[in-house]
């Protein structure tokens, strides 16, 4: 029986070859998009899944509400591992992990900057599942001069991964003992680090790594909890009692499973929603494509199916038959989808930042394979399958028109392709044309020409003369230094400021150095900036911007008193908002300015434009190279220009459109493969109702204007659902922006005429080859 | 065998009533050999389908072995078909993507029959009908005759206890036609009831019964012997 099926269907796939051609071009591409996002989405979940606890180990978050406002901060105090571990017997281990940042490492001549190494107790060994190639876990981090190194690190500076016993300076101050060699972290891991150092070392690097319960929050704390400990229970637990409740904030400690963290804090579960509905969609999309296709040439199988029942076939099997065929052809188009697949992972790995490869054998993989062909060939196959198992024989041998009563659905599927297709093109056109308006929004922060370079302690010390030295070149307008990018202030804090009524505000904090303003082309409000003629700025003065002033309802204030962490300073300057975050997700925070004539974290250097021209510029950043070698030797330079600076978040939107951009493409492409293939086999059908028609004297035009005429209705009905459903999604998703473009009318009927031309265009050649046939040929048949 | 009670069938398109069958009684029995015979549109192919159970009635009632048809599901009558009836039609209704061999084997298939089992019929019916040589060709390979012979075989390949032929000579010529007719014939003197749809006086007469149809009722019955 089943060897009857196989034959027939492969006799049957190689006689009618445009239609089995157009089926397996479409569920190819389909399968591909559905494989690569299956392929995304399983990588996103895999994520840290790895550690032999990964389900005892949990992530202490700090939730601060303010009002109605809630945030959470994967960053907490040191103490909150040491309470949670002595408080908790339900924990078994706790862990701290602080990023070092920028430090130099060096071994003879070597000496490279690192910039992923983190400082942690010994602890974190026994919650994660590290590989210890040289070393062991128990000794590794006990004294406060070690450091374990990855593989590829300990190579990079010894050349081999046996590293342990050897000697690496840090930053040229601490001599730290190789005591261990892991393996490399896999990428599935989203905190990435390349060296660790105990967390104690923190304290000779002049951090604090005490403080209390709320202070400082810089570090991340994980957690073990002993099996069969419910992780839900154990947060309730610990929010009742590390927690503190101020006026108008709370915080407190809630614990969070590592396989939530990922996700918790880049936004990935509403990623995956949407990808996985991408997925589907083009599934489903393709799908359509079968069914019509499938539907409309059932009568070319309806002969056949009568002399199955006649010979004694029940319903049943005939469905078993076409569903048989409806998989096995998705299964050949699989087959397809995993060779384009592998051709494409290059790229997707590109655009995703991922490494996913695929080994053909891994039993999961062709689990979901096999997933993937029953679930498509299910939601293809079984409504022609059910359709072609109640042909009556005796109805199929009298050629009666069996296939008259799908058309409605036929043109109902057909349009919810269109309002998919069309709601893809808006989204990408909405999205394109909101990152468009965020590249070029006017921050109100000159960037342009500006160099910045991270200071270390040597140079940070050395600030003052460096500025010096440096401008001494014609070709450097300004230097200065701040602890944040002025494009990238982000973190605040709350404190009493402003005016003494015991209310804390959230307010970001910016070490700035003199020449700030004009460095950014930033303008006053009302009053002036730190300046080196005004002694005084050095300790008692204070700016802020207009919204700090605006937050706290103070009118004229400059000149005046103003409370910041407990003591009073005279306001000398009222800064013009500018926009201090470059996701433009949020208007300004409230900002303080304060002077700090030594050097902070970053160095800016602003290039005069003017003179600005490829040879000019070598030779500044050149000067500016040697400068500061001479100020810092021991510190690798490493620079960058402050316009180029972009965030993960820009980043992730831009992969978002791309994404987009490609699922409209292959929506369109697909929508019209199925249109193509269905309007052939209608004129097919048609050409003898054309001849008819044309003898009794339509014209070409006549005939074209007819039969496009319905095709447009389909394509109005589409637009008419499909406006809807993207104003709102895309609405929303403009929400997340302070600043966003308007949904103009424009950005719709663009989507709905492009879809409408590319379709038209698509149908036409069919059209004006059936209206062009010479009657007298297709009526000679008869 | 076959007994019809007042069995009636009709169209109805909205308003209006189209009658195809009217009042029909008759009765088969084993190894009868009945000649349907009647004008364009008179029901003669209708009635054909419904006593091959392909076609509902809208009325009456229908007895096959003193099993009441009418009253049966689909997968019942499907039953009935793989093990008592076999059909041959004027236009041969072979699976062109099929061969020969595996046109006759189709009907052994759906009754499930076992593979050794499933060779031997088939062996033994393509050499009964001397076809043999033509089993790996496929219907369009054929000439007409050859196709109707096929047909037959597939029909008969079941050992049907009922053959119902729909104009099985229609698309033949002459000489076929009565090769075929012959063999028809031949089955029914070893025991097969036949009936069937014909248009031809000629071939009527190998019947020895003929219900003529005139507009859905049935005119009158000629009884020979």
């Amino acid at each position: 029986m089943f060897q009857n099926y196989i034959k027939i269907a492969i006799r049957n796939v190689l006689k009618q070859k445009t239609y089995t051609l157009i089926n397996i071009i479409g569920l190819t591409i389909g399968l591909t998009c559905s494989i690569l996002i299956l392929l995304w989405i399983q990588d996103e979940l895999s994520i840290d899944r790895y550690h032999e606890n990964r389900d005892q180990i949990c992530q202490a978050y700090l939730k601060t509400t303010q009002e109605d406002q809630v945030y959470y901060q994967p960053t907490t105090a040191p103490v909150i591992a040491t309470t949670l571990k002595d408080e908790y017997p339900e924990i078994r281990e706790a862990a701290r992990i602080g990023y070092l940042g920028e430090v130099v490492l060096k071994t003879g001549e070597k000496r490279i900057m690192e910039t992923t190494g983190i400082a942690a107790d010994p602890s974190i060994l026994n919650i994660f599942t590290y590989t210890f190639i040289q070393g062991d876990k128990e000794s590794a981090l006990k004294n406060p001069e070690s450091i374990i190194l990855d593989e590829s690190t300990a190579r990079k500076y010894f050349g081999t991964v046996y590293a342990v016993g050897q000697v690496l300076r840090l930053n040229n101050q601490f001599d730290l003992q190789v005591t261990g060699v892991i393996k490399d972290l896999p990428q599935k891991t989203y905190r990435l680090f390349n060296f660790i150092v105990p967390f104690v070392f923190l304290k000779d690097l002049g951090y604090d790594i005490e403080g209390s319960p709320f202070f400082p929050c810089n570090y991340l704390t994980y957690v073990l909890t002993k099996p069969g400990i419910d992780d839900q229970n154990l947060s309730e637990k610990i929010r009742n009692r590390i927690f503190a409740t101020g006026k108008n904030l709370s915080f407190e400690i809630i614990l969070k499973p590592l396989a939530e963290a990922y996700q918790f804090d880049t936004g990935g579960r509403q990623r995956i929603v949407i990808f996985g509905l991408i997925a589907m969609i083009i599934l489903g999309i393709v799908c359509i494509n079968f069914i019509n296709l499938t539907t409309a040439r059932a009568t070319t199988r309806a002969k056949e199916i009568g002399i199955r029942k006649v010979t004694g076939a029940n319903p049943r099997q005939i469905a078993v038959q076409f569903l048989g065929e409806t998989i096995l052809l998705t299964s050949l188009a699989t087959v397809f989808a995993v060779i384009v697949v592998k051709m494409l992972l290059n790229m997707m790995n590109q655009v995703t930042g991922k490494s996913i490869a695929i080994n053909n054998l891994d039993p999961v993989f062709i689990l979901e394979l096999i997933g993937v062909i029953t679930f498509t060939g299910l939601l293809a196959g079984v409504y022609p399958a059910i359709i072609m198992s109640r042909f009556k024989p005796n109805k199929v041998f009298k050629q009666a028109t069996i296939a008259s009563k799908r058309v409605v659905l036929r043109k109902v599927l057909i349009i919810v392709q269109f309002v998919f297709s069309i709601v893809f093109i808006i989204a990408t056109l909405v999205i394109s044309g909101q990152l468009r308006f965020l590249r070029n929004f006017n921050l109100g922060v000159n960037d342009d020409n500006i160099l910045y370079i991270r200071m270390d302690n040597d140079m940070q010390q050395k600030y003052s003369p460096l500025k010096q030295e440096l401008l001494k070149n014609s070709h450097i307008k300004y230097v200065t230094t701040a602890s944040n990018l002025p494009v990238s202030i982000r973190s605040g804090s709350f404190y009493f400021w402003g005016k003494d009524d015991k209310i804390s505000r959230r307010i970001c904090e910016t070490q700035v150095g003199y020449d700030f303003l004009e460095t950014f082309g930033l303008e006053m409000a009302e009053g002036r900036f730190y300046s080196d003629q005004y002694p005084n700025d050095i300790s008692q003065s204070i700016v802020v911007n207009e919204t700090a002033i605006r937050t706290v309802g103070l009118d004229s204030a400059v000149g005046k008193p103003f409370l910041f962490k407990g003591q009073y300073y005279t306001l000398i300057g009222i800064i013009k908002d500018f926009h201090h975050n470059k996701t433009l997700r949020r208007t300004p925070d409230p900002l303080s300015f304060h002077l700090n004539t030594a050097g902070s974290n970053f160095l800016f250097i602003k290039i005069n434009p003017a003179l600005m021209n490829n040879e000019v510029f070598t030779e500044t950043v050149n000067f500016i190279r040697k400068t500061c070698d001479s100020f810092s030797p021991e510190r690798p330079l490493t620079y960058q220009f402050l316009n180029e600076f972009s965030f993960q978040f820009v980043q992730t939107q831009e992969f978002m459109r791309k994404i987009l951009l490609y699922s409209s493409i292959v929506a369109i492409f697909v929508s019209c493969l199925g249109l193509f293939g269905l309007t052939a086999f209608l004129n097919e059908q048609r050409t003898k109702e054309i001849g008819i028609r044309k003898v009794l004297g339509a014209t070409i035009n006549n005939l074209l204007v007819k039969s496009s005429r319905e095709f447009s209705q389909w394509i109005i009905i589409a637009n008419v659902i499909a406006w809807p459903i993207a104003w709102f999604a895309l609405n929303k998703w403009l929400q997340n922006f302070a600043y966003r473009i308007t949904l103009g009318l424009w950005i719709f009927v663009l989507a709905g005429v492009l879809a409408f031309v590319i379709s038209l265009l698509t149908i036409s050649f069919h059209m004006v080859k059936a209206a062009t046939t010479n009657p007298v040929e297709v009526l000679r048949y008869e | 065998m076959i007994r019809l009670k007042d069995v009636e069938k009709y169209y109805s398109n909205k308003f209006v009533k189209t009658w195809v069958l009217r009042n029909i009684d008759m009765e088969v029995k084993e190894g009868d050999f009945v000649t349907i015979m009647g004008p364009s549109g008179a029901g003669k192919s209708t009635l054909l389908h419904i006593l091959g159970m392909l076609d509902d009635m809208s009325g009456g009632e229908y007895y096959f072995l003193d099993e009441p048809v009418h009253q049966l599901n689909e997968r019942k009558r499907t039953g009935f078909h793989q093990q008592y009836i076999g059909f041959v039609f004027q236009a041969y209704h072979l699976i062109d993507e099929l061969t020969v061999y595996e046109n006759l084997e189709t009907p052994l298939l759906y009754k499930k029959v076992k593979t050794s089992e499933r060779k031997s019929l088939i062996a033994e019916t393509l050499d009964r009908f001397n076809i043999v040589a033509k089993k790996d060709l496929f219907p369009n390979q054929l000439s007409g005759g050859q196709q109707q012979l096929v047909a037959v075989a597939r029909a008969l390949i079941i050992n049907p206890k009922l053959i119902l032929a729909d104009e099985p000579t229609g698309n033949l010529n002459s000489k076929q036609g009565l090769e075929i007719m012959d063999m028809l014939k031949a089955l029914n003197d070893e025991g097969t009831t036949i009936i069937q749809v014909t248009h031809d006086e000629k071939k009527a007469a190998y019947g020895d019964r003929i219900i003529h149809l005139l507009d859905g009722y049935i005119d009158k019955i000629d009884e020979r012997n």
